[in-house]
């Protein structure tokens, strides 16, 4: 840590320190003339665990009182009190969210964590915030050992807008369709764009689906958002500058997440599509299926040939031996998507020829065939239960903020059999998460 | 059913593990910053910056720069000793082992040190302009600077300062000696058309310095005794919490609290060592210019603005020194450095005995004073000093240096570069100077891999070579 940094962390605790005490001189016994012993230590007591979002130890309250006690003299007990809430609010358990887990480790030398653990850990996981009174009261009585009761919990905190905040964020980057805003393409409306009108696509799907069929709604919803700059993008007929709603009809390719202009401007090139990349996102993203490892440096670019589509340069790439394991992989889902161009648009032709849409979903194990188009495409995936399962593990990464690792398969299983049970209701999905043991257990 | 495996015990923004590898798409630092924040956001971005910076360099030591740019012209006339006889000029085959004589005053410190020579740095048509932009790798904009061309971006100095600046009451001090008003505004910038001008006169760098304390208006700082004493009660309390969590903790868990504790201690060292430095007689005084107004010629205003700017490094008053020395890319009459010189005149576009004689002098003098800083600075800080002598890529022939722009001398009070008399010289036109400063800046604790891009400088990062 740098100087400069440790100074910035001290004079906002000093600051934080200076505007607390002065909130509670008056309204507390701290201005009392006698007594001021047993007023610091129940105000540190009190206040600390706000803090520490958990009561203090009894070493904690009295290290802080100490630390006010014995520098009164000299300073005063009004500098002395900031001086206590100021190592408070640089102490580690402040800074840092502590899951350590309490009693004898069992068998396999893990620890359960402690209620105001559990609570932190959903709280901060669910809404980025500390605790409601709720949840808190539920750790101090002991109850958030019950996983009843943390389901209970996650139910009605779910429902919350910080909550569903935290949801969308998690769409955006499961989509990745967030990654349009930095291209900067010749023509179209604007990547910034496109991904804020899919946010509000999101933002309806979760409000409408959220409890009903979410993965189903965000692969094969034919919902758009368009104003007269996106609406040939996206199209459909709008001349105004608001941003208006549309169900497209059944004669339009473009389905889900997957179809908005935004995706598709992510995941093309500046000037053409990209099949490579479009079908590896899936295979990836949506599938769980890594590609072989390969040397990136050694890949052959694709002809250059301006007269040739898209299709027609990969199959003469493909003749190679050392492209066409991997292109086998993923081309075919990229070609379903070749009706949508660089900018997102539908397109019927390329090069003055009709664009071939023929393709296929490869990796899916149970939905695995041809396709034509994005949404027989989107279709195979919405119905495809290692999709499913993928989507159960990767929010298992994202809720708990770290990469799967062994043993995490169980809880993967549990939450998809729930999300399944549930009719694809998100909650239920997150309730499996934080009831089982990969969130609730720790290695010491 | 199959228990998890170990997984983190505490959890701070940027110390979690990375993104998953089997799905590499959720951006796990903004994840974090949703997820990991508790109530104290003010305090635990700060900490968690430092924890990404840790990661460049030590924790806990405080760096500095000084940036010095010469513009007085090695490339055209290749002053005695600069190029010893069978030394490779390309190719770095030989190493360059002995001192140059021209920067003999440095020899003590040679092992600690390093020239880059014959690096590109293409910077437009203009043959001077390379000498005023030189710092910010781009071209001017809106002329030469002879006629108010305007840097194009910021100059490493102030990068530098953006990181390492932020810890000292002046984030950088930016003093010189130039020929002409126009160059004291060309070479530091802040941004794109954002010059930033240095000070020219000995009295102001003192009144920059000592602000109220220069006038009599305020006294020396002193010790607040409770101050202190609340302090040293704070960081007590926390090296107690410190330690006391993490022996709940086991591996890098642990690691990652006792890179806190020492960071809090190293900080509570150095707090100490500075009060007691604001309070010794060396900073509450620096040299005084004259007292009757007179500043002295150009070489002793220049010894006068290091020898405050040294002590400024030394006090903790900032962590970056610029200094500009010359008439940009010269070969006139050695501006302000030349008055007491042999040389008068017209320096032409070749070699020149008596020329050459008095170039010489100028870099004694200036490695003099460097070399009186690198001591002066001592080990309260870890000091990198860079000298650029710049040039042009103009390819006119008459103000390159082989083809190239003109080189840099470096010494590494750090112990991130390759150092060691080394004579660097790679093959025509392989590199970009900017590659050096990507690598000074990376030394500094302001890491780059791409300074001075975006124009006709080919970047790639700190330059491998130099590199330890």
């Amino acid at each position: 840590m740098r100087d400069g940094e440790m100074r910035d962390a001290l004079v906002s605790a000093e600051d934080v320190a200076s505007r607390l005490v002065s909130a509670l001189w008056t309204s507390t016994c701290l201005a009392q003339d006698a007594g001021f012993d047993r007023c610091i230590a129940a105000v540190v007591g009190e206040r600390g665990e706000l803090a520490f979002r958990r009561p203090l130890t009894q070493e904690e309250e009295a290290t802080y009182a100490r630390l006010a006690t014995e520098t009164a003299p000299a300073v005063g007990r009004r500098a002395a009190t900031e001086a206590a809430f100021r190592a408070i609010l640089m102490a580690p358990q402040f800074l840092y969210r502590a899951e350590i887990g309490g009693g004898t480790p069992d068998r396999d030398g893990l620890r359960r964590l402690q209620p105001f653990e559990i609570a932190s850990a959903i709280s901060y996981s669910l809404t980025g915030g500390p605790p409601d009174a709720s949840l808190w009261d539920a750790a101090r009585s002991g109850a958030l050992v019950d996983p009843k009761v943390i389901v209970a919990h996650v139910a009605r905190m779910a429902e919350s807008p910080a909550s569903l905040s935290t949801l969308k964020a998690f769409v955006r980057e499961y989509f990745s369709y967030d990654e349009a805003g930095s291209l900067d393409k010749k023509g179209g409306p604007g990547g910034g764009v496109l991904e804020t009108e899919t946010d509000l696509v999101v933002a309806e799907l979760l409000g409408t689906s959220g409890r009903k069929d979410l993965l189903r709604a965000l692969l094969t919803s034919t919902l758009v958002f368009a104003n007269s700059r996106t609406a040939s993008v996206n199209g459909v007929m709008n001349n105004t500058f608001e941003v208006k709603r549309f169900v497209l009809p059944e004669t339009s390719d473009r389905a889900g997440l997957l179809g908005q202009p935004s995706w598709m401007w992510a995941q093309s090139q500046p000037e053409r599509t990209d099949v490579p990349k479009r079908g590896r996102f899936v295979r990836e993203h949506l599938l769980c299926n890594s590609l072989p490892d390969f040397d990136a440096s050694k890949v052959k670019p694709l002809s250059k040939d301006a007269t040739l589509t898209m299709r027609q340069k990969l199959t003469m790439h493909r003749v190679d031996p050392a492209c066409a394991g991997c292109h086998a992989l993923i081309d075919p889902m990229g070609l379903a998507m070749e009706g949508f161009d660089h900018l997102g648009k539908e397109r019927r032709e390329e090069l003055g020829k009709p664009v071939d849409v023929t393709g296929g979903l490869v990796g899916s194990e149970d939905q695995d065939g041809p396709v034509r188009g994005l949404k027989e495409l989107t279709a195979k995936l919405a119905a495809s239960r290692t999709v499913r399962r993928c989507f159960a593990a990767e929010s298992l990464q994202y809720w708990l903020g770290r990469r799967a690792q062994g043993g995490d398969e169980c809880a993967v299983e549990a939450m998809d059999k729930a999300f399944a049970a549930s009719g694809g209701d998100y909650v239920a999905l997150l309730q499996a998460l934080y009831t089982s043991e990969p969130f609730l257990f720790k290695r010491p | 059913m199959q228990k998890p495996a170990a997984q983190d015990s505490v959890f701070m923004p940027s110390q979690r593990p990375g993104r998953p590898t089997r799905s590499p798409r959720f951006d796990r630092r903004r994840f974090l910053e949703r997820l990991g924040l508790a109530a104290g956001a003010p305090l635990l971005y700060p900490v968690a910056r430092s924890l990404v910076s840790e990661a460049y360099g030590a924790p806990g030591r405080r760096r500095c720069a000084v940036i010095v740019v010469v513009g007085e012209n090695i490339p055209v006339t290749a002053p005695e000793g600069f190029m010893p006889p069978g030394v490779a000029r390309f190719g770095g085959d030989k190493p360059q082992v002995e001192t140059p004589t021209m920067f003999q005053p440095l020899r003590p410190y040679w092992s600690r040190m390093v020239i880059v020579d014959a690096a590109n740095t293409v910077a437009g048509p203009c043959q001077h302009g390379m000498g005023f932009s030189c710092l910010s790798g781009l071209d001017v904009e809106g002329g030469t600077p002879e006629f108010g061309g305007k840097p194009r971006g910021p100059s490493l100095d102030h990068h530098i300062a953006s990181v390492i600046g932020k810890e000292t009451p002046l984030p950088s001090l930016l003093i010189g000696a130039n020929g002409g008003g126009d160059y004291a505004t060309t070479t530091f910038s802040s941004g794109r058309l954002q010059p930033v001008p240095h000070i020219l006169r000995p009295s102001i760098v003192y009144q920059q310095l000592l602000g109220k304390r220069a006038t009599g208006e305020a006294s020396a700082p002193t010790v607040d005794a409770g101050a202190a004493l609340l302090r040293k009660r704070v960081l007590d309390t926390m090296r107690h919490d410190v330690k006391r969590l993490a022996a709940e903790l086991a591996g890098p868990e642990r690691q990652r609290l006792e890179v806190y504790l020492s960071s809090i201690e190293s900080f509570d060292k150095r707090q100490e060592e500075q009060i007691r430095l604001l309070q010794s007689a060396d900073c509450s005084k620096p040299p005084q210019p004259g007292a009757d107004g007179k500043e002295g010629n150009g070489p002793e205003r220049v010894a006068l603005m290091l020898r405050m700017a040294t002590l400024a490094l030394r006090c903790g008053l900032t962590n970056v020194v610029g200094l500009s020395v010359g008439h940009g890319f010269g070969h006139d009459d050695l501006g302000v450095m030349g008055p007491v010189l042999p040389w008068r005149g017209y320096g032409g576009h070749g070699p020149n005995e008596v020329y050459n004689q008095s170039l010489n002098r100028i870099y004694r003098h200036i490695s003099g004073l460097l070399a009186e800083l690198i001591v002066g600075v001592g080990p309260l800080a870890e000091g990198l000093v860079m000298m650029v002598v710049p040039g042009t890529s103009a390819r006119d022939s008459l103000h390159h240096h082989d083809g190239n722009s003109g080189m840099a001398l470096i010494h590494d009070g750090t112990g991130t570069l390759r150092t060691g008399g080394r004579y660097f010289g790679p093959a025509r036109g392989s590199r970009s100077l900017m590659d050096a400063y990507c690598a000074v800046a990376h030394a500094a604790g302001a890491p780059t891999s791409s300074f001075g891009a975006g124009e006709k400088n080919r970047v790639t990062g700190p330059m491998p070579e130099l590199m330890a």
